[in-house]
């Protein structure tokens, strides 16, 4: 028995689908996990999804360094978010740059990437991701702050079970899949903003960002039709984007 | 899990109270007629409240919808205009009370209340805090609106 009245609650989500192209699971989990660091002051936020095998791999990030973060973890296949994933339980290091449990990670971050918490995002009692926050100085994470880390993964959970139980699992791995995939699209993009307008990955990122805010779309979208700008050759070698 | 609409929404309901560190929070929502209509909440007490703001017509809740704004009340059983004493009569355990007004695309679709058993002044930080834990929930409705079909009627997903 809940304290919710259903019949309230369909009568004002059918008011709230009028006229509203859906969006799909992976655009609202990103939107989830922006707002994160605005809640809780973090430098960044992002969330890492599992592939089959059970290896994570990045799905996104809110800025340049904590992509640095999670790219860093996807190719070295160590990490907190990493460790947190497979112990599933939270991890936290006061300076990532200097942990010596993950000695390979420090040439790979972005340098203003040092506090760092992953935990594990759940479906079904087992960890398919991690929810990641970084601050950019060393920082001593406090029992709160995993435990608040934890009840925000509870949402991300949720709303992941609301999707699946939507009768769309099939639709909801594909989705995830579809942007575990696109990454490299995005990865390639900035690259190619980078060398054309002499950005920095910072400014190239969020430049793309915005502009897939302003104009409602994917951000994996804009980066495809971006690349298909330079012809078909050059999207499938990345090495002739950049 | 939770097996339909109802339960997912108490648990992120549940959620975030435990992330803000209050006593409970409680939902609002427009219904087709642009009435402000009590959802639910994550207790009797908070389901007290919103109920008492929907049939008085009055309440923290109506006044951040009707101005958009937060609106932060410390004692709800104060004497107008710091309380809503006509509403605290119809929900005696809960005195502090948050409201935050839940906006898509810059209209307004609800409410979301969080409430304490204890008198308290709510302060920036917790302000802030409560309009991000809004936005949250603007998403999470996204969510449930884009989810939910026509076969459920009663709430099933």
């Amino acid at each position: 028995m809940t304290h919710i009245d259903p019949e309230a609650l369909v009568a004002s989500l059918r008011r709230l689908q009028k006229d509203r192209a859906a969006t799909g699971i992976v655009h609202h989990l990103e939107r989830i996990v922006q707002v994160v660091d605005r809640l809780f002051g973090y430098s960044g936020a992002g969330l890492m999804f599992a592939e089959e095998d059970r290896t994570l791999r990045y799905l996104f990030a809110t800025d340049e360094r904590g992509r640095s973060l999670e790219r860093a973890q996807a190719v070295t296949g160590q990490g907190p978010c990493v460790a947190a994933y497979v112990g599933d339980t939270a991890v936290t290091t006061v300076d990532v740059r200097d942990d010596r449990r993950w000695p390979a990670l420090r040439e790979l971050l972005h340098p203003e990437v040092r506090g760092v918490a992953g935990v594990p995002i759940r479906l079904g009692g087992v960890p398919v991701g991690t929810l990641n926050v970084y601050q950019d100085a060393p920082h001593e994470w406090q029992e709160s702050d995993t435990q608040a880390l934890h009840a925000y993964a509870h949402v991300i959970e949720q709303v992941l079970v609301a999707s699946m139980e939507a009768d769309e699992k099939a639709e909801l791995a594909d989705q995830l899949q579809y942007a575990l995939d696109y990454r490299v699209v995005i990865e390639r993009a900035i690259g190619y903003l980078m060398g054309k307008h002499d950005l920095t990955a910072s400014q190239a990122f969020t430049g793309l960002r915005k502009q897939a805010r302003d104009s409602r779309r994917k951000v994996s979208e804009l980066a495809a039709e971006l690349l298909g700008e330079q012809g078909q050759r050059n999207v499938a070698n990345p090495d002739h984007v950049v | 899990m939770a097996s339909d609409a109802s339960s997912l929404l108490e648990n992120i309901l549940t959620g975030m109270a435990d992330l803000f560190g209050v006593d409970g929070a409680a939902l609002m929502l427009l219904d087709g007629q642009d009435r402000l209509r009590a959802i639910g909440a994550t207790d009797d007490d908070g389901v007290l409240l919103e109920s008492a703001q929907e049939s008085v017509g009055d309440g923290p809740a109506i006044e951040s919808a009707a101005s958009g704004g937060l609106v932060a009340i410390p004692d709800l059983h104060a004497a107008r205009p710091m309380g809503f004493p006509h509403v605290a009569v119809h929900a005696p355990p809960v005195r502090a009370v948050l409201s935050v007004p839940l906006i898509e695309d810059r209209e307004l679709i609800g409410v979301l209340d969080f409430y304490a058993r204890d008198g308290r002044a709510w302060d920036r930080t917790e302000a802030e805090a409560g309009s991000r834990l809004g936005e949250l929930m603007v998403i999470v409705l996204q969510v449930l609106a884009e989810i939910r079909t026509d076969r459920a009627p009663s709430g099933q997903l």
